[in-house]
């Protein structure tokens, strides 16, 4: 009986990608109601420049942490992008010098890289909306704040959420790789 | 007396390290590097330019040592410049771009260092 051979089945689009700093997100969930985030429909989005692909910027992180690179790019960036979120934020100034403080002088290990999949199904159906228009959503919230600065570009694979659920019951990601 | 000098200084460096990183977001929003990083919108070319001299209208109204404020007042021009400069010929301008990277380091140190400053002060 002659076998059958392997088919490759089609990459699934029904979830989307994207990394994540540990300390970012707790100063993120400090500063706003609903933090932003920004992902992509495949972990390894290659066809998007390296900042928007999950893939490198997991990369890149996860060797920042574990070399303690103190010097990377990535990290200070993600440290100025924590200050300015306190800076612009409403806490009380002693609040805002204590996190600022914490930032500022922050082991390495708080950088954690956290790679979360967000069940673009799922999340579907907890708002009651066809996946297609939620996609269409956020894709044009990508755009949207991509044109209010030129000359950024649009990727083929970027999709920017503004209010995914990240606590409660009905939290619409998993964390699936840590560190 | 010294708690008040403490938290004049501090609010200095703070008032300062903030400045420096409004410089670097100014100039780091025309790229698509840190986009992932940001958790809530971008304010416009214009609001950003006209926040940043807001900002340092505030700085040039606190008591701040004069070379420190002309150092200042030279990286917030040099900012607006490059910025302008990106904004006009970035694309093709391969030296340009090459600059205003480099340019985005140097403010982006400046912030780090005052925000380390104003913590331990």
């Amino acid at each position: 009986m002659a076998i059958v051979l392997p088919s490759l089945p089609a990459v699934s689009s029904d979830y989307g990608y994207t990394c994540q700093c540990w300390l970012k997100t707790q100063i993120d969930r400090i500063c706003y109601v609903k933090p932003w985030i920004w992902f992509s429909t495949s972990f390894s989005a290659w066809s998007n420049v390296d900042s928007s692909n999950p893939c490198w910027l997991y990369l890149d992180l996860s060797r920042a942490v574990h070399q303690k690179d103190v010097g990377s790019r990535l990290i200070r960036d993600l440290k100025a992008q924590m200050l300015r979120s306190i800076g612009s934020s409403s806490l009380p100034a002693a609040d805002a010098h204590n996190l600022k403080a914490h930032v500022t002088t922050a082991a390495l290990a708080e950088f954690r890289s956290e790679v979360w999949r967000l069940d673009l199904n799922k999340i579907s159906i907890n708002r009651g909306k066809p996946l297609s228009v939620l996609k269409t959503d956020w894709r044009n919230n990508a755009q949207n704040e991509i044109t209010k600065n030129p000359p950024q570009v649009l990727q083929s694979d970027e999709y920017l959420i503004q209010d995914l659920q990240q606590s409660g019951q009905n939290v619409e990601y998993e964390v699936i790789i840590e560190g | 007396m010294a708690n008040q000098f403490q938290t004049s200084e501090r609010e200095m460096y703070g008032s300062v390290s903030a400045f420096y990183l409004a410089l670097w977001a100014h100039v780091d929003a025309f790229s698509d590097q840190s986009r992932w990083l940001r958790a809530s919108d971008t304010p416009s070319t214009q609001e950003r330019a006209a926040e940043l001299s807001k900002q340092f209208e505030t700085l040039q109204e606190m008591k701040i040592d004069h070379l420190l404020m002309s150092s200042i007042s030279n990286e917030f021009n040099t900012t607006l410049r490059l910025a302008d400069e990106f904004l006009e010929r970035g694309a093709a301008d391969v030296a340009l771009r090459r600059q205003v990277e480099d340019w985005k380091a140097t403010v982006q140190n400046l912030g780090l260092e005052f925000a380390r400053l104003e913590s331990v002060s």
